[in-house]
C-alpha cells in the first residue's frame, strides 16, 4: 500500500492565481443573459428618464421646453432649457418658490410627523389586536381575522378615494355618524364639520401646526395601515415556542411579565423589517393625501410627494419639480441609511 | 370570583373590544355597499342606513350598461362613450401584462442576482436600490417626452396601453427583483447543485427548483403588480389621449366631481373594482406575508 | 464504473486554499473514504469531482475522461448531500424520477427503475408523500434512493449519515456498506467520523488543511500512520501521545518520559538509534496498555506506575484515564480491573506497539 507520510503542517502554497478578466467575463455571460431583458426595459424606460430628471434639474424647464428632443439638434435652439445651475435646489430649500403657500422644512417636519404618527398607531394597534386574537379560547378568532385584513385587501387608491368622501361636509358618512350619536345618547357635536378646510388646529402648544385635516387623513391611513402589522405579528406569534411560556410561568412569571420579557422581543425581529416596509410606504403615501385631504388647509397636509406631483402636474415646473424629487430622494437614502444601521443591530434571535 | 366566571367575563370584554375594531374596520366597507344598493341614484345621501329601503342592484346595472359620459370622444354623441365593458378590457390588458412583465422580466433577473458573481454585480444592487428610493413622479415629465417619440404606427407609445404596461412594469421591476432576490436566497444551495447533478441546466434549475420553491415572493409580485396597473391612475390619466383606451381606475377617478358626485355609482363602481383584487388577495394570502418579509428586507 | 484521479489538484476560495495539491488514485468498484476533522477540505474535494466548483489547477479523470471542464451533468456521478437536498415541492416519486425524466428516459422504464429502487431501500410505501412528511432515517433513504436510480459511474456521498441519531447511523452505515456491494459502483464517501470512515471503506485517505495525509487501508492506517495527526485522528479513544527523550543505556534504547523509563523493543533500536538523545513523541494505543494483574503474554512490554484520575465502565472493559508526572492517558484495560480513582496503578505498556513521531515534523520515525 502506498504510504505517504506528510507532516501534518507543511506542503507547498501553490500561487494563488486571480481568474483573468477573460475567464470573468466568460462566466458572467450567463449572468447577463438573464439579466438582459429587464435591464433593456429599465434603461430605457427608468434610467434614461431619472438621467433626463437629473439634468432637467439643474436647467428652468417649463412647458415650452418639452418640445425639447435631444435627438433633434433642430429643437435645440428653440426649446432647450436654459441651464440655472443649483438655482432650482437653493430656491426649494429657501423657499423661494412662486407657489402657494410653500415651505419646504414645513413640509418635512409634516411628513416625519405623518409617518411616525402612522407608525405608531399601526404598530400599536396591530400588535395589540393580533395579540387579543392569539388567545386560543377567544370565539369566533377566524372570523375576525378574516374580517379585519379587509382593508389591507381593499386597492389603496378606492380606499382613498372612499375616505374623500366620508369626509364630505354635507354627504359625507363621517358627519352623518355624528349626528346619528347625538339622536343616540343626546351629545351634541357639530355635524357640519368642514373638515379640509379649518384652519385652526384642534390641539394647541407643540401640535399646533397640525390642522384637523391631519387627524382626519391620520385615521383614513391607520384605518388602512393597521391589518398588515397585525398580520406580521400574528405570524411572528404563532411561531413562538409555547415551551417559552411554560418556562417563563414555571419561573414565576405573570402574564405582563410574560408579554414583556417573551412576547415582545421574540416578535420584534419580524416586526422590525416590517415596520421599515411600512416606513417607506407611509413616508410616500401619495394617495390618501392626494385624494383625500389634497394638501389642504392652505397645503398644511401636504408631503413632498404630493408637492412633487403638484409641481409638475399644477405648476408645470418641470425643472423645479425634478429637483425636489433629488432632494427627497437624498432625505429618503439618509433615512435608509439610519434605518439599516437599526435592523443590523437587531438581528434575529434563535429560538 | 370563580375562574370560570372569570374566563366568562374576560371573554366578554375580548368580545366587546372586537365588535369595537370589525365595526370600524367595516364602517367605511358598509357604507359604500349601502350607497351602492341604494335605488334613488342619489345624489345627496342624507342619513346613514344599512340597508336603504326598496335596495337594488340598479346602480350597478347603470354603470355596467351605461355610457360614462364623462369619458367620450365626443362629448355630445352618447355613442362615443366609454362603457364598463371597454374600461375593465383595457384594465385588465395593463394589470395583466404589468404583472407578466413583472414577474418574468423581475424574477431571470432576480436568479441571476441571487446565484451568479458576475462583474457589475454589486452595481446592479446598489442600482435597484437607488430606484427603489427615488420618488418615480418626477419622471412624469421625461417619460412624456420619451414615450412621445417613440412610435409604434402613426401613434406615439405614449398613447398606447402597451406603453403604460412597459412604465408599470419598469417602475415596478427595481422593488420586484429585489424582493424576489431576497427570496430566492434562501432557497437552499443544494437544491440547485442536486439538480445539476441530476441533469437540469440552469435554465432548468431555474424554472423547476427555484421559482416553484418561491411562490410567496411570485404572488408578492403577480399581487402587486396587478394592483398598479389596475389601480394607476395618474400616469394613464396623463399619457392617454384616446377615451377608447381608458382605464377603470381613469373612469372612478372622473366620478369623483369637484361639485357634484354620482355617489351610488361611485360606490358600485368601487365595489366592483375592489372585487377582483380582494379576491386575488385572499386567494393568495397565506403566501403575502411570508413572500414580503423574507424576500424585502433581508436580501 | 469507473476509476476516478485526482492529479495535484488545488482549490483555493480567495486567499484561502482548500484543497492543496491533492494527487488521489480511486480504483474501479472501490468504497474510498475521504476523512478529516470539518474544513479539511474533504467535502471541497468532492465537490471539485461533482463539477460543483472549478478546480483552481491540476486535472481530474473520471475513466479515461477529464472532467475539467464539464458540466456536473455530463459526468455521470449521483451525489447525496448532506442535507440531503430533497426537492420539497415534490414526492418522493418525482424525487427520485427527476433525473432520469430530465435524461428523457421513457415513462416505462422511469417507473421500472424508480419502484425497483424504492424495493432496494424499503421506501415503497413512502413514493407519494412530499418531504416534509419524512422522518430524518426515511429522507436519508430517498436521497440514496434518488442517486441510485440513475445508475451512475460514481457515487458521491457528503456525510451522508451525520443528521441521524446514533443508533440509525450504525444501522445505515451497514446498508451503505451492503449498497456497494451490490451495486459494484465506485463510491466516494466523505465523513468527520473516523468511526464510518474505519467501518465502510475500503481505502480512506485522511485530510487536513487541505493535505492528503495518508492514503491506505483501515487496518494499515491504524497500525502504520504517517504521522502523528493521523496516529491521533483514527482509533477512539485516541492514542496516547507523550513528549519523551530518547535515551541510550548499556547498549540498549529506552524512553525517558521524566517520571517513567521504558525500554524500546530491539526491532525498533536500529532506526532509531541515530535519534538518541533527541525528544521525540511516542504514541500508545490505549490497548496497548494493560493493568499488570490481567495482562495477556506480551513478547516485549514494559512497566511503568501511574496515578488513576476516572475510570470509565463499559461493560467489556474499563477506561482508566491516569496521570503520570505531566503526561495524562488513558488505556482499555480488563474489566476485572480493580482500579480506583486515587489509587496507584501498575501499568504494562505493549511496546511492540509503541509508535515514535519527530517532535518537530510529526512524522513517523517508527
Amino acid at each position: 500500500m502506498a504510504v505517504r507520510p506528510v507532516a501534518a503542517d507543511a506542503g507547498p502554497k501553490p500561487v494563488f492565481k486571480r481568474p483573468s478578466l477573460r475567464e470573468r467575463i466568460k462566466s458572467s455571460r450567463t449572468a447577463w443573459l438573464y439579466i438582459a431583458p429587464a435591464a433593456l426595459i429599465m434603461l430605457f424606460v427608468t434610467l434614461f428618464p431619472y438621467i433626463y430628471q437629473l439634468f432637467m434639474a439643474f436647467t428652468d424647464y417649463r412647458v415650452r421646453n418639452l418640445r425639447f428632443n435631444l435627438l433633434n439638434p433642430e429643437t435645440w435652439a428653440r426649446y432647450a432649457p436654459p441651464f440655472v445651475g443649483l438655482d432650482n435646489f437653493v430656491r426649494i430649500l429657501t423657499n423661494q418658490l412662486t407657489i402657494e403657500n410653500y415651505d419646504f422644512w414645513r413640509l418635512l417636519l409634516f411628513n416625519i410627523t405623518w409617518t411616525v404618527a402612522n407608525i405608531v398607531f399601526h404598530v400599536a394597534l396591530g400588535v395589540l389586536i393580533a395579540l387579543v386574537l392569539n388567545s386560543k379560547t377567544v370565539l369566533l378568532r377566524r372570523v375576525y381575522r378574516a374580517l379585519f385584513v379587509l382593508p389591507w385587501a381593499m386597492p389603496g387608491y378606492v380606499a382613498a378615494l372612499t375616505w374623500r368622501n366620508m369626509y364630505d361636509d354635507r354627504f359625507g358618512a363621517i358627519n352623518q355618524l355624528f349626528g346619528v350619536i347625538n339622536r343616540l345618547i343626546g351629545t351634541s357635536f357639530p355635524t357640519d364639520t368642514r373638515w379640509f378646510v379649518i384652519s385652526e388646529p384642534p390641539i394647541g402648544g407643540l401640535l399646533s401646526f397640525l390642522p384637523l385635516a391631519f387627524y382626519a387623513v391620520l385615521l383614513a391611513n391607520i384605518w388602512l395601515g393597521w391589518p398588515f402589522m397585525s398580520v406580521v405579528a400574528t405570524g411572528a406569534l404563532q411561531s413562538i415556542p409555547k415551551e417559552l411560556y411554560e418556562a417563563a410561568s414555571i419561573d414565576g412569571a405573570s402574564g405582563w411579565q410574560q408579554l414583556r420579557k417573551v412576547t415582545l422581543p421574540l416578535i420584534r425581529p419580524a416586526m422590525v423589517p416590517a415596520i421599515m416596509l411600512g416606513t417607506i410606504w407611509t413616508f410616500n403615501q401619495f394617495s390618501v393625501i392626494y385624494f383625500i385631504s389634497q394638501g389642504n388647509p392652505f397645503g398644511r397636509t401636504e408631503i413632498l410627494i404630493t408637492q412633487a406631483y403638484k409641481l409638475v402636474a399644477e405648476q408645470r415646473l418641470y425643472g423645479v419639480a425634478a429637483a425636489f424629487s433629488i432632494v427627497v430622494f437624498f432625505i429618503l437614502l439618509s433615512f435608509t441609511l439610519i434605518n439599516n444601521r437599526v435592523t443590523r443591530a437587531t438581528e434575529a434571535y434563535d429560538v | 370570583m370563580s375562574k370560570k366566571l372569570k374566563g366568562v367575563l374576560r371573554q366578554i370584554a375580548i368580545q366587546l373590544f372586537l365588535l369595537l375594531v370589525t365595526a370600524m374596520v367595516l364602517f367605511p366597507i358598509l357604507w359604500v355597499v349601502s350607497l351602492a344598493l341604494d335605488p334613488r341614484d342619489i345624489d345627496k345621501p342624507l342619513e346613514l342606513r344599512l340597508i336603504p329601503p326598496g335596495a337594488s342592484l340598479q346602480s350597478f346595472r347603470k354603470v355596467l350598461f351605461e355610457p360614462f359620459n364623462l369619458l367620450c370622444r365626443d362629448p355630445s354623441n352618447p355613442a362615443t362613450c366609454m362603457k364598463f365593458g371597454g374600461l375593465l378590457r383595457n384594465s385588465l390588458l395593463v394589470a395583466l401584462g404589468t404583472s407578466l412583465l413583472a414577474v418574468v422580466l423581475g424574477s431571470t433577473a432576480a436568479y441571476a442576482f441571487s446565484r451568479f458573481r458576475f462583474i457589475g454585480r454589486q452595481a446592479g444592487m446598489l442600482f435597484f436600490i437607488v430606484m427603489i428610493m427615488l420618488p418615480t413622479t418626477g419622471l412624469l415629465a421625461p417619460l412624456y417626452v420619451l414615450l412621445s417619440q417613440i412610435r409604434i404606427g402613426s401613434e406615439p407609445l405614449r398613447a398606447s396601453l402597451f406603453g403604460l404596461v412597459v412604465a408599470y412594469s419598469s417602475g415596478f421591476l427595481p422593488f420586484a427583483i429585489w424582493n424576489l432576490k431576497g427570496y430566492f436566497d434562501t432557497v437552499p444551495k443544494e437544491l440547485e447543485e442536486a439538480a445539476l447533478i441530476d441533469g437540469a441546466s440552469v435554465t432548468g434549475t431555474f424554472v423547476k427548483i427555484i421559482l416553484p420553491l418561491s411562490v410567496p415572493a411570485l404572488a408578492v409580485t403577480v399581487l402587486n403588480s396587478f394592483m398598479t396597473g389596475w389601480t394607476e391612475f395618474i400616469l394613464a390619466w396623463t399619457f392617454l389621449d384616446n377615451p377608447s383606451r381608458f382605464t377603470l381606475a381613469m373612469a372612478l377617478r372622473s366620478m369623483q366631481g369637484q361639485f357634484a358626485t354620482p355617489w351610488s355609482e361611485f360606490a358600485a363602481m368601487s365595489i366592483l373594482m375592489s372585487l377582483p383584487i380582494v379576491i386575488l388577495f385572499f386567494l393568495l394570502q397565506r403566501y403575502i406575508v411570508s413572500g414580503l418579509t423574507i424576500g424585502g428586507v433581508k436580501g | 464504473m469507473a476509476s476516478v484521479t485526482f492529479d495535484h489538484v488545488t482549490k483555493a476560495f480567495g486567499e484561502v486554499i482548500a484543497v492543496n495539491d491533492l494527487s488521489l488514485e480511486i480504483k474501479d468498484k472501490e468504497f474510498l473514504v475521504l476523512v478529516g476533522p470539518s474544513g479539511c477540505g474533504k467535502t471541497t474535494a468532492l465537490r471539485c469531482l461533482a463539477g460543483l466548483e472549478d478546480i483552481t489547477s491540476g486535472t481530474i479523470s473520471i475513466g479515461d475522461r477529464v472532467v475539467n471542464d464539464i458540466a456536473p451533468k455530463d459526468r455521470d456521478i449521483a451525489m447525496v448531500f448532506q442535507s440531503y437536498a430533497l426537492y420539497p415541492h415534490m414526492t418522493v416519486y418525482d424525487n427520485m424520477a427527476f433525473g432520469l425524466k430530465l435524461r428523457k428516459v421513457p415513462k416505462a422504464e422511469i417507473d421500472q427503475k424508480v419502484r425497483e429502487a424504492a424495493g432496494l431501500l424499503g421506501i415503497e410505501a413512502l413514493l407519494n408523500r412530499k418531504p416534509k412528511q419524512l422522518s430524518g432515517g426515511q429522507r436519508q433513504r430517498v436521497a440514496v434512493g434518488r442517486a441510485i436510480v440513475r445508475n451512475p459511474q460514481v457515487f458521491l456521498m457528503d456525510e451522508p449519515l451525520s443528521n441521524l441519531d446514533a443508533k440509525l447511523r450504525v444501522q445505515a452505515r451497514t446498508e451503505i456498506s451492503r449498497l456497494h456491494k451490490r451495486l459494484e459502483t465506485t463510491f466516494i464517501y466523505v465523513t468527520h467520523d473516523q468511526m464510518e470512515a474505519m467501518t465502510m471503506g475500503d481505502r480512506i485517505a485522511v485530510m487536513k488543511d487541505g493535505i492528503l495525509q495518508q492514503l491506505d487501508t483501515p487496518q494499515h492506517l491504524y497500525d502504520k500512520p504517517a504521522n502523528k495527526f493521523v496516529a491521533g485522528f483514527i482509533g477512539s479513544p485516541a492514542m496516547n501521545f507523550f513528549d519523551v527523550t530518547l535515551v541510550g543505556e548499556d547498549g540498549e534504547l529506552a524512553v525517558d518520559s521524566g517520571t517513567f523509563k521504558l525500554r524500546v523493543p530491539p526491532q525498533y533500536r536500529q532506526v532509531l538509534a541515530n535519534h538518541a538523545g533527541k525528544e521525540v513523541v511516542m504514541g500508545l494505543r490505549p490497548e496497548d496498555i494493560h493493568d499488570k494483574e490481567f495482562m495477556p503474554p506480551l513478547s516485549f512490554s514494559a512497566r511503568l506506575k501511574a496515578n488513576v484520575d476516572v475510570t470509565e465502565l463499559m461493560g467489556n472493559e474499563v477506561f482508566v484515564y491516569l496521570m503520570s508526572g505531566e503526561n495524562s492517558f488513558v488505556a482499555r484495560v480488563d474489566p476485572r480491573s480493580r482500579a480506583k480513582a486515587g489509587m496507584e496503578m501498575e501499568c504494562v505498556a505493549n511496546m511492540e506497539n509503541m509508535h515514535i513521531f519527530d517532535k518537530q515534523t510529526e512524522v513517523a520515525i517508527v
